[in-house]
């Protein structure tokens, strides 16, 4: 397969994957990431490894924020790298992490660069707003101006 | 993961050179303006309608107020470091995955002089026009960096008492 194709077929991997997270179709996602799989996220100590990890990562977000959708906002292809810069949006209906559902529509920042191997992700490097999405559910102090201080 | 890796795909010399160029100009642009070598390059290595979006919940800065703010934060954490661990680069767009240490002596925003130091991620992503940075997108793991220097609370129970605690505050405010 030439380069372009490859890189294509890569990036129509990432989308398939938001996809998938973003109508609840799970068990897609053994279509679009290796069996070694490995998502390296700072907000949590521990790696996350395989396809069924991520499916008991998402679920909780799901079940919290049953609208959950990803939204794309930027997509950038070089070699097996795709970097997907994207929003998740949804409204917290249900208890997310100890905090009782308040109805807020959440809309937080991630960008995440995916390694892909034989045309199937096969590692994945995440930043999310954690602090964002906390703040938005009156979870955690809006900051203090920087230029202020 | 290995830094520095080339994930650029070997295409005509034209694009190739633009590709490794917009490389060098990112970072260029870490160890001067991020890293604080010489803050004044910004001047060189960026256009005069810079916009740096998403430092400090979704604010927009222009190159002045950048210059400003970074100013200010190199002032607090004299020891902050930038390190690119990943780059990707298509076109006029380049991504940086860096690693962002530093230890702060003052307060600045929610970033407090507690003697602990922070060590964690950041994304940068920016886009490049006649070979100068136009925009920058900045997303940093704000909340792993708060929870090391003990300035965040570790457990959704604290959080949970922080959320009824801000609550009351707002309807004592009333």
């Amino acid at each position: 397969m030439a380069t372009t194709d490859r890189q294509e077929t890569n990036a129509d991997v990432v989308r398939r994957i938001a996809a998938a997270v973003s109508t609840g179709d799970l068990d897609a996602l053994d279509g679009f990431l290796t069996e070694d799989y490995v998502e390296h996220n700072p907000a949590f100590p521990a790696d996350r490894r395989g396809p069924d990890a991520i499916r008991a990562f998402v679920g909780p977000y799901r079940a919290a924020f049953p609208d959950l959708e990803i939204l794309e906002e930027d997509v950038i292809t070089a070699g097996d790298r795709v970097v997907f810069r994207h929003r998740v949006v949804g409204t917290h209906e249900n208890e997310f992490r100890g905090i009782p559902p308040t109805g807020e529509r959440i809309d937080v920042e991630g960008i995440a660069i995916y390694r892909h191997e034989d045309g199937k992700a096969a590692e994945k490097w995440l930043v999310f707003d954690a602090l964002g999405l906390l703040r938005q559910l009156g979870a955690a102090p809006e900051p203090p101006a920087a230029g202020d201080a | 993961m290995a830094p520095e890796m080339d994930h650029s795909p070997a295409t005509d010399g034209d694009s190739r050179g633009t590709t490794e160029a917009n490389r060098d100009l990112v970072r260029r642009f870490v160890a001067n303006v991020w890293n604080g070598e010489e803050l004044d390059a910004i001047e060189e290595l960026a256009t005069p309608d810079l916009v740096v979006h998403g430092l400090g919940a979704g604010v927009d800065r222009n190159r002045e107020e950048f210059v400003e703010f970074h100013r200010g934060l190199l002032d607090a954490v004299p020891d902050l470091e930038h390190v690119v661990e990943d780059v990707v680069v298509e076109g006029d767009r380049v991504v940086a995955y860096a690693t962002v240490r530093g230890t702060p002596e003052r307060q600045y925003g929610a970033l407090a002089p507690t003697g602990e130091s922070f060590d964690s991620i950041a994304f940068q992503k920016y886009r490049i026009e006649d070979g100068r940075i136009a925009e920058v997108w900045v997303l940093p793991n704000a909340m792993g960096m708060l929870r090391q220097l003990g300035v965040f609370p570790d457990s959704p129970g604290k959080v949970l008492r922080l959320m009824l605690g801000a609550l009351k505050g707002r309807l004592l405010g009333r």
